[in-house]
């Protein structure tokens, strides 16, 4: 009986850790590049039941998992509705890929293509992290400003620099660092996705089922409250009641 | 569970902030040259949430940590810089660019700024200026009584009363790679920066239209600006719901034992 106490106590752990990644989905509804989480949960390893009865020997009936744990975080890496804003410097993948940019912590990846020029003409995210090309950072010269399908710069029509774009075998093991950039520990491969100019990637948060994961979370909750109480009164009727005269 | 509720606080700050810039933009539907603001979001650090009491598998050598986002902020407030609505107003000396390019006008203190805002006026001398009384870097108008013709692509001709026809040049436009990075300098006008680029003079391109009578006014479209607004709210509310649901989940937690 105690043991089924923290069993159910994992069990709302979980759900509140599913609760909260759930949050912060809803909270990027208008992200640009943001790809959704969800938490996954599994049972912990299972572990042998032995029955033990004053009339027969222990036996081994089989097994029990203890405890549900929280696995891991899967990303959801399907497609934002690309929206039209018209800037020459705003750009959006479709299809597999990542733009790379250059923060102190190093090179990060990012779906997330608003791009903007700072005082040194030096492509840069928003946030001031400049945009890598093959051959580094991008300092743009003058000149009207066309960006190609395959990442290609033109300047004025000749060719200026070659984007740096990558694609990596497993996308699971990319790390969220925040401000729509990610970690990676893998080799970069060839891109082949499409990049395009004038549009960027909304975020890819679906409404409908993140309230209905939201409901499923807060009512499992409830539940696991609610076995964590009955796990309580027979332990109190144990503890309290049986054997007294 | 505190954390969960700063990540829905966080958003409805965004979306405060968010309909802060919907509202400036609504306030300046009608304002001369006025090109509206848009909010672009960013989402915050994701935490490790092993080690703190929680349920989580622990994680092995080289496996990604399992981890939670933050919250959303407020990662720029960027101007759209297309065209706004143009307004006939029928005046002479009321000038609008259509398609790109800016109008260039002489500060006091010699140096250039550029200006979409084409209310001009005659002054003393016979100059043609901003309505804070900027020049243009036009010939001066001539005298006697005349009426001014600017054609589509820049030509400015004066017929006077008595009908001579006095060419008077044609204007040239100031022409940008990068016009959201000129510096704003307030009453409408703008200086070039680094990041916009040197300031090509030009006579009007292609895609420029200059047209006379008419103003450009605010790029602010009220139907954009109104699902804007709902968009806002509807956010808002899902974050309130949010925020409502942890609060429900610790109310259960806290009412565990009677």
């Amino acid at each position: 009986m105690i043991r089924g106490l923290y069993t159910a106590a994992s069990g709302m752990m979980v759900h509140l850790s599913q609760q909260e990644t759930i949050a912060n989905n809803l909270s990027n509804s208008e992200t640009t590049g943001f790809k959704f989480d969800l938490a996954l949960q599994r049972a912990a390893a299972e572990s042998e039941v032995v029955r033990i009865s004053s009339q027969r020997r222990p036996k081994i009936i089989g097994t029990m998992a203890l405890q549900t744990l929280t696995d891991s975080i899967y990303t959801n890496f399907t497609e934002g509705v690309n929206i039209e804003t018209g800037r020459a410097l705003d750009l959006a993948i479709t299809g597999r890929g990542f733009f790379a940019v250059q923060t102190p912590q190093g090179v990060r990846y990012t779906r997330s293509g608003a791009f903007t020029l700072d005082a040194e003409r030096f492509l840069v995210t928003e946030q001031g992290h400049r945009v890598l090309g093959m051959q580094g950072p991008l300092q743009l010269p003058a000149g009207d400003l066309k960006v190609l399908e395959g990442g290609q710069i033109l300047i004025d029509g000749q060719f200026f620099a070659q984007l740096r774009l990558a694609d990596f075998a497993d996308l699971q093991a990319l790390r969220k660092e925040g401000a729509s950039l990610w970690a990676a520990e893998q080799e970069e491969l060839a891109f082949t996705g499409a990049v395009r100019q004038g549009f960027l990637e909304g975020s890819n948060m679906q409404v409908a089922e993140e309230m209905s994961r939201m409901i499923t979370a807060l009512r499992l909750y409830e539940s696991n409250q609610r076995v964590l109480q009955a796990q309580d009164q027979l332990t109190g009727k144990a503890v309290n009641e049986i054997g007294t005269l | 569970m505190l954390r969960a509720i700063s990540n829905a606080t966080s958003a409805l700050l965004a979306q405060q902030q968010k309909l802060d810039v919907t509202a400036h933009n609504i306030a300046n539907l009608n304002t001369t040259g006025f090109k509206k603001k848009e909010l672009l979001f960013r989402d915050l650090i994701y935490q490790e949430i092993a080690g703190r009491g929680r349920a989580v598998v622990p994680t092995a050598e080289n496996q990604k940590p399992v981890s939670s986002g933050t919250g959303v902020a407020m990662l720029a407030i960027r101007p759209d810089l297309s065209d706004g609505n143009y307004l006939e107003t029928g005046r002479e000396l009321d000038l609008a660019i259509s398609g790109p390019g800016y109008f260039r006008v002489i500060l006091p203190d010699g140096s250039e700024a550029y200006t979409r805002a084409g209310d001009f006026r005659k002054d003393s001398e016979g100059f043609l200026v901003t309505a804070q009384g900027y020049q243009l870097p036009l010939q001066q108008l001539p005298a006697e009584e005349h009426s001014l013709k600017i054609t589509a692509d820049g030509y400015v001709t004066a017929i006077t009363a008595g009908g001579e026809i006095v060419d008077l040049g044609r204007l040239e436009l100031a022409y940008f790679d990068n016009p959201a990075g000129l510096l704003n300098l307030g009453q409408n006008l703008f200086a070039s920066s680094p990041a916009s680029g040197p300031a090509r003079i030009a006579p009007p391109q292609e895609r420029t239209v200059i047209r006379q009578g008419y103003l450009e006014n605010a790029n602010v479209e009220l139907s954009a600006e109104m699902t804007s607004l709902l968009t806002s709210q509807r956010n808002f509310a899902l974050m309130s719901r949010s925020l409502r649901t942890f609060d429900e989940m610790m109310d259960i937690a806290n009412n565990m034992r009677r």
